[in-house]
C-alpha cells in the first residue's frame, strides 16, 4: 500500500464520519437487520441432535468421595510415593497415580473413590467364580472406577479404564453398602469388576463393617498389590479370588503393563494368612495357552499354595482391545483341565462350556460328584458340613 | 492474460486417452480394494472408513501437488506417464502384501488398532499408489496439454478432458468392480489384473517412441513384468492364502478360506476344532458360540406366551435358527450375504453350518427391504440380530423408521427384540447414550419397551404391555413347558438376567439421560455414539476431540461468512498475492460440496429404499458420469479470464443454493421410494456435472499463475483436499449430529463464504 493510498483511506474515513447522513444510518440499520436476521436464521437452522453425557455427577459432589489414602510415603517438594501396589507411583502435587483414583493434594494423598460406587449388582457367587464358598448364594458386588493395570482383554474396561469423574456413581458408604446387602438377602459382599486395590480403604472399611454385622466380604483381584496392604486386607476378608493372567512376565508386560512376581507373591501371602483362596486363569488363545505354560501354572500352584486350591480355567471372549481374537476353543480348555488334573490339582474347573463335567466339584478321595452345576444353577450339592457326603473326606472351602 | 482461449480440439492421441482411462480405472479399483483390505484390519466404522478415504485423497493430492511443482522440468511427460504405469504395476500387489505383513509395534495378534496405527499402516499401504496416481494425473494433463514444455502455451482444454477421461475411467472401474470383481475375484487377483493393464498401457505409450533404444528398454521391462503378474493372476488364490497365513495378524490361526463378497471379504480361520467367521475383519461368530446363540434365540421367545410365526433378521447361518425352531414355531430367516453360506459350502474344505437345520427356510435379501415388503401383522416375534450401529448402513436397523416398519409386520401382540453391546455392571458415557437413544427411539413407536441388562443388552418392544411384564419364574415355566434343551439359559440364568434389582438399575441409568435424541434415517445419531465408544477404547485423547465435535452447530459454519467478509476487506489491496489461495479455497469448497451431496444423497436413498448396497455403484457412477460430462462440456468452451471468473462464481452460487435447498428436495422425495431413486440419481449426476464443470474453469483461472498442467495439478490437489475434509467431517460427525438438514445448511454457509471470498475475481479478472 502506498503512502498516497493510506492518506486517501484516512481522508475518506474521516469524511465518512463527518458526513453521517440519514442514508448511511438507513444502510447501517439495514446491515444490522440483515445481521440479526442472519443470526436468527442460523439459530433456527438448529443443531440437530445434541447428545450430552448427563450421567456425570454434578460439580461439587467430588469432595463427598475424597478420603485420606493409606500406604504412601511423603517425599520432598510435597511429592508422595504411593506404595499400595507395585507400580510405586511418584505423584507430584495435584497429580494422580496411574490408577487415576488417588490424588496428591498439597503433599497429602487421598483416594477419590471412597464410597463412590460406580457399579452395584447382585450376582450368583458362581459368577465370581468362587465355587467353594456358599454355593448358590447371592453376593452383593460393588466396584468403583480405575485400575492399576491395563489389560487389553478387560471385560470391564468401561469401569477399569475410566477416571472416577467420567463415571456416574452413587454415594454408598460402607455402612449403607452392608445394610443394602442385608436388605437384599446376600450372604456376602464382594469388591469386584475393577481392581479393589485401587479402592483399598473403601473395601477394608466395608469388610470391617460387615464383620461387625456378621456378613463376610470377598475380593476379586488381580493380586497386583503390595505386601502390607494385602496383609491388612487378609485380616478382614473371608475369601479372595486372584486372576493369575499368565506364568510369563513378558505377557504381563505386553498385555497388562504389569509384572508377574508381585502376583505370585500375593497368592502365597493370601494362602499363608488362611484366607480362602481360589485362582482363575483366563485362557487367551495364542497368548497364554501353551501346554508348557499351563503345566508350569499347575506345578507352581501345587508347590506353593497346595493341590487343594481351586483353579478355574475361564474362557476368553473378545473384549476391549482384543476384539479380533476368537473365543477360546473348547478343546483348549479341556486340555488345560487335563493338564492341571494330571499335575495333581484336586479342584480344577472350566467355565462357560455348556454341559461340561469340569464345572462340577468332585471328591478327591472317592471321586464322586459332590456339587453338580448347570451354569449358575446348583443342581446337586453333597457337601455336608464341609465333608463329602459319601466318604466324609474334608472338602476345603467356606460351606456355612 | 487473454491467451487461454481454448477453441482448438483437444487432439488427445488414442494411446494417451487409453492411458488416462486406465489411470482412472486403476485409481478407483485400487482404492476400493486397498480400502477394503485396510478396513478388515481396522474393523471399519464410519470414522475409520472416512479416515482411510481421507488418507487416500490427501496422498493423491500430495502427488498431484508435487506433480504441479515438477512438471515444468519434465521434458517428456508421456514417457514419464508410461514408466510410472509400469512402476504402478509392481506397486499395486506390493501394497497389498505390505498391508498384510505389517504389525505395528506393541500390538498383539487379535488386537484392534488405534488411530495412530491406522495412520501409519494406511500411509504405508497407500502412499506409493496414491502419490503415483496424483503424479500420473499431472503427467497425463501435461502430455495432453503441452506442445512446448515449460512454456505458458499449453492449452487448458485438454487438462479438462484428462479430468473427464479419468472420471470416465473411474466410472468404468466402479461398474466392473461392483458387478463382477467384488464377488468373484480376490484382492490379489484384482491388483495383479490391474498391474497387467498398467503394463499394457505403459507399453503402448512407450512403443510410440520412435527411438529403437527406448522401445527395447520398454519391452525388456514390460514383458517379464507382465509374465510375473500373469503368474500371480493365475495363482491368485494360492498367493492370497499364503500371504494371509504368513501375516502376523493371523498368528496362531489357520486361515482356511478367503472369499470375496460384495459386502466385505469373508475369512474362515481355524484354531483346533473351532472355526471362526470374519467379515471385513469383524468377528461374526464361531462354531462354539453356544452362549450367545442360546440367549439370542430363547430370551425373546420366552417372553412371548405362544409364539407361532417368527422372523429372524441376521445371524441366520449360526445355531440361532435351530434354537428358535426348538420352540416349535414357523420360522423365516433373512440374511444379507449369500456369499457367506456359499463360501461355507463351496470352499476347499466345506464348513459345517453351525448346526443349522438345512430344512429351515433361509432367504438372502436385504433384511430391511424384506421387512418393508412383508405382509402386515405377519409375525409374532421379530428378532433383529445385527452388529451394533457402527456405520450409517448398520444404523438403519436402529432407526424410528425401521421400527415403524417392523411394527407394521408384527401382530398386535407381537414382540420386537433388538440387541446392543452394553455392560452388565455399568452404563455410562457413550454406551449409556447409545442405549438411551435406542430406548427412546423404540418408545416413539412402541408403548412398551423393556431393556434387559447384560454384556449384550436386549431391548424388547411391544404394543402389549402385559407381555413385557413377565418375570423370571414365568419364563422358567415356559422354558420347562416347551421342553427346551439348553446349556446356559436355565432358571438360574433367567433369575440373574431378570433380577428386579438389575432391571431397576438399568431403568434408573437410562432415565438419567434427559430427552435423548431420536435416531432416524436422516439424523443417524447412533453411529456417532458408536464412534465415541470405539475411540474410548483405542484413543481416549481423540475421544475427547470427538466429544468436542459433538457440540457442532450450524453456527460454526455461519462464522465463516463474516470472517470471509472481513478477510475480503483486509486483503482488498493484496488481492494479487492472495488470488491463488482464494481460487484453491473455492475449488476445495466445491470438492467438499460434491462429497457432502454424495453422502447426503446416498443417505436419502437409503432412507427411502431401506437399503443401499445394490444401488451404490449405480449412484456413484451417476455422480462420476456427471463429473466427466461437466468437465468435458466446459473444456470444449472458449473461456477468457472474465468468463471463467463468472462461471466459477456462478458455480459457487449454484452449489450454495443447491446445498441450501437440498433438505427440502430430499424430504420431498424420500417418502416415495421410486421417485427418490430417480431423483437422487439425477441429483448426483447434476451435482457431479457442476463439480466437473468447475474444474477446467478453475484451472483456466489458476493457470495465470503457472502452466496449464501444473495448474491442473494444483487445482486437482485442492479438489481432493476439500473432498477428504468433507469425507471425514461430514461422514463421521456432521451427518449423525446435524442430520441431513444441518449438514446441508452447514455446507451452504461454507460455500457462501467461499463465494464471498472469490467475489473480487469478477472485478479483477475483467
Amino acid at each position: 500500500m502506498s503512502k498516497t493510498e493510506r492518506r486517501d483511506d484516512a481522508e475518506s474515513g474521516g469524511a465518512g464520519v463527518s458526513r453521517l447522513s440519514r442514508r448511511t444510518l438507513l444502510k447501517a440499520g439495514l446491515g444490522a437487520a440483515i445481521g440479526v436476521g442472519y443470526v436468527a436464521g442460523v439459530a433456527k437452522l438448529g443443531s440437530g441432535a445434541r447428545p450430552e453425557d448427563s450421567s456425570l455427577p454434578a460439580r461439587g459432589t467430588q469432595d463427598l468421595w475424597r478420603h485420606p489414602a493409606s500406604h504412601f510415603e511423603k517425599r520432598p517438594k510435597k511429592h508422595v510415593r504411593c506404595v499400595i501396589c507395585p507400580n510405586h507411583c511418584l505423584v507430584a502435587r495435584g497429580g494422580r497415580g496411574r490408577c487415576e483414583t488417588r490424588e496428591n493434594s498439597d503433599g497429602e494423598y487421598y483416594t477419590l473413590v471412597y464410597g463412590r460406587a460406580a457399579s452395584v449388582n447382585i450376582d450368583p457367587i458362581e459368577k465370581k467364580p468362587l465355587f467353594h464358598v456358599l454355593p448358590g448364594s447371592p453376593i452383593l458386588s460393588f466396584a468403583t472406577a480405575g485400575c492399576n493395570l491395563e489389560c487389553k482383554n478387560c471385560q470391564n474396561w468401561r469401569l477399569s479404564q475410566a477416571r472416577p469423574e467420567a463415571l456416574r456413581a452413587i454415594h454408598l458408604p460402607p455402612t449403607r453398602l452392608v445394610e443394602a446387602a442385608q436388605e437384599h438377602g446376600c450372604s456376602l459382599i464382594a469388591g469386584t469388576y475393577n481392581e479393589p486395590t485401587v479402592f483399598f480403604e473403601y473395601l477394608r472399611d466395608v469388610a470391617m463393617e460387615g464383620n461387625k454385622r456378621g456378613l463376610r466380604t470377598a475380593m476379586v483381584s488381580s493380586g497386583y498389590i503390595e505386601k502390607t496392604p494385602m496383609l491388612e486386607l487378609c485380616q478382614e476378608l473371608a475369601a479372595i479370588k486372584i486372576d493369575l493372567k499368565s506364568m510369563s512376565d513378558s505377557f504381563y508386560r505386553t498385555n497388562s503393563e504389569g509384572s508377574l512376581q508381585p502376583v505370585l507373591d500375593s497368592i502365597e501371602r493370601v494362602k499363608s494368612q488362611g484366607v480362602w483362596l481360589e485362582i482363575v486363569y483366563l485362557v487367551i488363545p495364542t497368548l497364554n495357552d501353551s501346554e508348557k505354560e499351563i503345566t508350569n501354572l499347575a506345578r507352581w500352584i501345587k508347590t506353593h499354595v497346595g493341590a487343594d486350591t481351586p483353579l478355574h480355567f475361564s474362557r476368553f471372549h473378545p473384549a476391549y482391545r482384543l476384539t479380533r481374537l476368537p473365543p477360546t476353543p473348547y478343546e483348549t480348555l479341556d486340555r488345560c483341565h487335563e493338564i492341571a488334573r494330571a499335575e495333581g490339582l484336586h479342584y480344577v474347573y472350566v467355565g462357560n462350556v455348556p454341559g461340561t463335567p469340569a464345572q462340577n466339584t468332585l471328591c478327591p478321595k472317592c471321586g464322586r460328584e459332590l456339587i453338580r452345576r448347570q451354569h449358575f444353577r446348583i443342581a446337586e450339592n453333597h457337601v455336608k458340613q464341609g465333608r463329602c457326603e459319601f466318604c466324609q473326606q474334608a472338602i476345603p472351602g467356606i460351606w456355612s | 492474460m487473454t491467451a487461454d482461449v481454448t477453441k482448438t480440439r483437444p487432439g488427445i492421441p488414442g494411446r494417451l486417452l487409453l492411458a488416462t482411462l486406465v489411470l482412472g480405472l486403476t485409481a478407483l479399483i485400487a482404492q476400493v480394494v486397498l480400502t477394503r483390505e485396510l478396513l478388515s484390519v481396522f474393523l471399519g466404522n464410519e470414522l475409520s472408513i472416512a479416515f482411510v478415504l481421507a488418507v487416500w485423497l490427501a496422498t493423491v493430492a500430495m502427488g498431484s501437488a508435487a506433480g504441479a511443482r515438477i512438471v515444468a522440468r519434465i521434458q517428456q511427460p508421456e514417457r514419464a506417464l508410461a514408466w510410472s504405469q509400469l512402476l504402478m504395476a509392481v506397486v499395486l500387489p506390493s501394497s497389498l502384501m505390505i498391508t498384510r505383513s505389517v504389525q505395528p509395534p506393541g500390538l498383539t495378534p487379535g488386537e484392534a488398532w488405534g488411530p495412530g496405527s491406522m495412520l501409519l499402516v494406511s500411509l504405508e499401504t497407500m502412499a506409493l499408489v496414491c502419490i503415483m496416481a496424483g503424479l500420473q494425473f499431472v503427467f497425463a494433463a501435461s502430455a495432453a496439454a503441452g506442445q512446448k514444455r515449460g512454456s505458458s502455451e499449453e492449452k487448458v482444454a485438454p487438462v479438462g478432458y484428462v479430468y473427464a477421461l479419468e472420471a470416465i475411467g473411474a466410472v468404468l472401474g466402479g461398474i466392473v468392480f461392483h458387478l463382477w470383481l467384488s464377488q468373484h475375484v480376490i484382492a490379489v487377483g484384482v491388483l495383479a489384473g490391474l498391474g497387467v493393464l498398467n503394463v499394457a498401457s505403459g507399453l503402448v505409450l512407450l512403443w510410440s517412441d520412435p527411438r529403437l533404444q527406448s522401445r527395447i528398454a520398454a519391452i525388456s521391462v514390460a514383458l517379464p513384468l507382465a509374465l510375473l503378474l500373469g503368474v500371480l493372476l493365475a495363482r491368485a488364490s494360492e498367493a492370497d492364502l499364503a500371504s494371509l497365513r504368513a501375516s502376523p495378524r493371523w498368528k496362531g490361526h489357520e486361515v482356511i478360506s478367503h472369499f470375496p463378497s460384495k459386502y466385505g471379504d469373508i475369512i474362515f480361520a481355524r484354531r483346533g476344532k473351532q472355526i471362526s467367521l470374519f467379515q471385513s475383519g469383524v468377528l461374526l461368530g464361531t462354531t462354539e458360540d453356544d452362549y450367545a446363540n442360546e440367549v439370542t434365540a430363547h430370551l425373546p421367545l420366552l417372553f412371548h406366551p405362544a409364539p407361532e410365526r417368527v422372523l429372524l433378521l441376521g445371524d441366520c447361518i449360526t445355531a440361532v435358527p435351530a434354537h428358535i425352531a426348538s420352540h416349535g414355531v414357523n420360522l423365516k430367516c433373512v440374511d444379507l450375504d449369500p456369499q457367506v453360506a456359499s463360501a461355507m459350502r463351496e470352499g476347499s474344505r466345506p464348513i459345517p453350518l453351525w448346526g443349522r437345520d438345512p430344512r429351515l427356510p433361509l432367504q438372502f435379501q436385504d433384511p430391511r427391504r424384506f421387512v418393508r415388503s412383508a405382509s402386515p401383522a405377519g409375525y409374532d416375534v421379530v428378532i433383529v440380530s445385527v452388529p451394533d450401529p457402527t456405520t450409517a448402513s448398520l444404523n438403519r436397523f436402529y432407526t424410528r423408521e425401521f421400527f415403524q416398519e417392523v411394527k407394521r409386520a408384527l401382530a398386535p401382540d407381537g414382540l420386537l427384540a433388538i440387541t446392543l453391546s452394553g455392560s452388565t455392571h455399568h452404563l455410562s458415557g457413550p454406551v449409556l447414550l447409545s442405549a438411551a437413544v435406542t430406548e427412546a427411539t423404540l418408545r416413539q413407536v412402541f408403548p412398551g419397551v423393556r431393556p434387559v441388562a447384560g454384556d449384550t443388552m436386549f431391548f424388547l418392544a411391544s404394543d402389549d404391555l402385559d407381555l413385557l411384564q413377565a418375570d423370571a419364574d414365568a419364563l422358567a415355566s415356559r422354558l420347562h413347558n416347551r421342553g427346551l434343551a439348553t446349556g446356559f439359559v436355565n432358571d438360574a440364568w433367567l433369575r440373574d438376567a431378570l433380577l428386579p434389582f438389575r432391571a431397576d438399575l438399568i431403568q434408573q441409568q437410562l432415565a438419567e439421560v434427559p430427552d435423548p435424541p431420536i435416531n432416524t434415517d436422516l439424523t443417524p445419531i447412533s453411529y456417532y455414539h458408536q464412534t465415541l465408544i470405539w475411540l474410548d477404547q483405542l484413543s481416549p485423547r481423540l475421544a475427547g476431540t470427538a466429544r468436542r465435535l459433538g457440540n457442532i452447530h450450524v453456527w460454526w459454519a455461519a462464522v465463516a461468512l463474516p470472517a470471509a467478509a472481513v478477510a475480503m476487506f483486509i486483503m482488498r489491496r493484496r488481492w494479487h498475492r492472495l488470488r491463488p489461495l482464494v481460487l484453491l479455497i473455492a475449488i476445495a469448497a466445491i470438492g467438499a460440496f460434491g462429497v457432502a451431496v454424495e453422502i447426503l444423497g446416498l443417505l436419502a436413498f437409503q432412507a427411502a429404499s431401506g437399503y443401499l448396497y445394490h444401488a451404490l455403484g449405480a449412484l456413484i457412477a451417476a455422480f462420476m458420469a456427471g463429473l466427466a460430462i461437466g468437465a468435458a462440456i466446459v473444456s470444449a468452451r472458449s473461456l477468457d479470464q472474465s468468463a471463467a471468473a463468472r462461471l466459477l462464481l456462478s458455480g459457487l452460487l449454484t452449489s450454495a443454493l443447491v446445498a441450501a435447498l437440498l433438505p427440502g428436495l430430499l424430504s420431498a422425495v424420500v417418502p416415495v421410494p421410486a421417485l427418490a431413486a430417480v431423483a437422487v440419481a439425477i441429483l448426483l449426476a447434476l451435482v457431479g456435472s457442476l463439480v466437473g464443470a468447475v474444474f477446467p474453469v478453475a484451472v483456466s483461472l489458476y493457470r495465470r499463475e503457472q502452466m496449464a498442467s501444473a495448474a491442473g495439478g494444483a487445482v486437482y490437489a485442492a479438489d481432493l483436499v476439500g473432498s477428504a475434509g468433507a469425507a471425514v467431517f461430514a461422514g463421521a460427525f456432521a451427518v449423525p449430529l446435524l442430520g441431513v438438514r444441518g449438514t446441508a445448511h452447514f455446507t451452504a454457509l461454507l460455500l457462501a463464504a467461499a463465494l464471498l471470498l472469490a467475489l473480487p475475481l469478477l472485478r479483477r479478472s475483467a
